[in-house]
């Protein structure tokens, strides 16, 4: 029976667009609406792979996402139309209603395409728009552009 | 007899009680109620409790009283006011720990399966192994868990699946 009801719930998220986290230790804070995976995170979602040492996801009254931080020695490789971006921050804030990703602390990104490159205290990736908005405040701004 | 009484109510109680969230409970007047009503009622294999009015329902295929324990078979039961099915291959207890194997709860929002669950009725903790949880918006699957009194879940090795929009 479980192995149906298994089958059946995978059916259904077939059709949509699933974030798949995985980790060794899950914590659910029913007050604070809040799911806690610590230790070896992996968050997958199509080509998107972000790993982290702890991701908090946070729900809304109704149970829906409303975004998650990937937190500690994160490392992210994520994929828009033709462009690839591969990097690193202390912590990762992904925004599920409007798909702005933040990066904070020590941030680096590269375009994989281009070997174009970006570090700063603060990065923000719109994927709707698809801009990078730099707000490094402490830390230099660091932009490597290739010319031909 | 008392003591199968006492041993469903128990069944009953823990049963009863939310795993994760609750769905509201509508208020029901007990005015134009009858006084009558028994609190359990057992009925060719099936069970009737009323709080006035009749509020859960089961039934079990065998149930075994034993000097130290109880053990029940095939147990499935019905919060009808709360919406809720709670259903067991197994249930065994011994020593305030209720053992149940092959445990489904189900509500409108979602269902939940472990192979086996293990609830403290003194600290009213709920812990056990290999479950299975899934709804509309995610499922889960992990190792050992952990539920507390205010529901809050602990678990080991997880894998969740979360709908997001595109």
């Amino acid at each position: 029976m479980k192995k149906i009801f298994v089958l059946m719930s995978l059916i259904v998220f077939l059709f949509a667009d699933i974030l798949h986290i995985t980790s060794k230790k899950f914590y659910y804070d029913s007050t604070k609406l809040q799911s806690i995976f610590i230790g070896d995170v992996k968050a997958i979602k199509n080509k998107d792979k972000i790993f982290a040492k702890k991701m908090i996801v946070y729900f809304d009254k109704s149970k829906k996402p409303v975004k998650f931080e990937a937190i500690d020695n994160v490392k992210f490789i994520l994929h828009d139309s033709n462009v690839t971006y591969q990097g690193y921050c202390d912590k990762l804030i992904y925004n599920f209603v409007t798909e702005d990703i933040l990066l904070l602390g020590d941030a680096f990104v590269r375009k994989l395409e281009t070997n174009e490159s970006i570090s700063a205290d603060k990065i923000k990736i719109n994927r709707k728009n698809k801009t990078i908005e730099v707000l490094g405040d402490k830390k230099p701004v660091n932009i490597i552009i290739k010319v031909k | 007899m008392g003591k199968i009484v006492l041993f469903v109510l128990i069944l009953i109680v823990i049963l009863i009680y939310p795993i994760y969230e609750n769905s509201k409970i509508s208020v029901i007047s007990d005015n134009n109620v009858s006084k009558n009503l028994p609190l359990v009622k057992f009925f060719k294999g099936e069970f009737f409790s009323y709080e006035p009015i009749l509020s859960k329902e089961g039934n079990f295929k065998v149930l075994e009283v034993y000097k130290n324990k109880y053990l029940l078979f095939d147990m499935n039961v019905f919060n009808i006011l709360k919406k809720e099915h709670f259903s067991s291959k197994q249930g065994y207890l011994k020593n305030n720990i209720l053992h149940l194997i092959a445990f489904r709860y189900k509500n409108d929002k979602y269902s939940f399966f472990s192979d086996e669950v293990f609830y403290n009725l003194k600290t009213k903790n709920i812990k056990g192994d290999n479950f299975f949880l899934t709804s509309v918006d995610y499922n889960a699957t992990g190792r050992k868990f952990f539920i507390d009194s205010k529901r809050d879940i602990k678990a080991n090795n997880i894998s969740f699946y979360l709908k997001v929009n595109k």
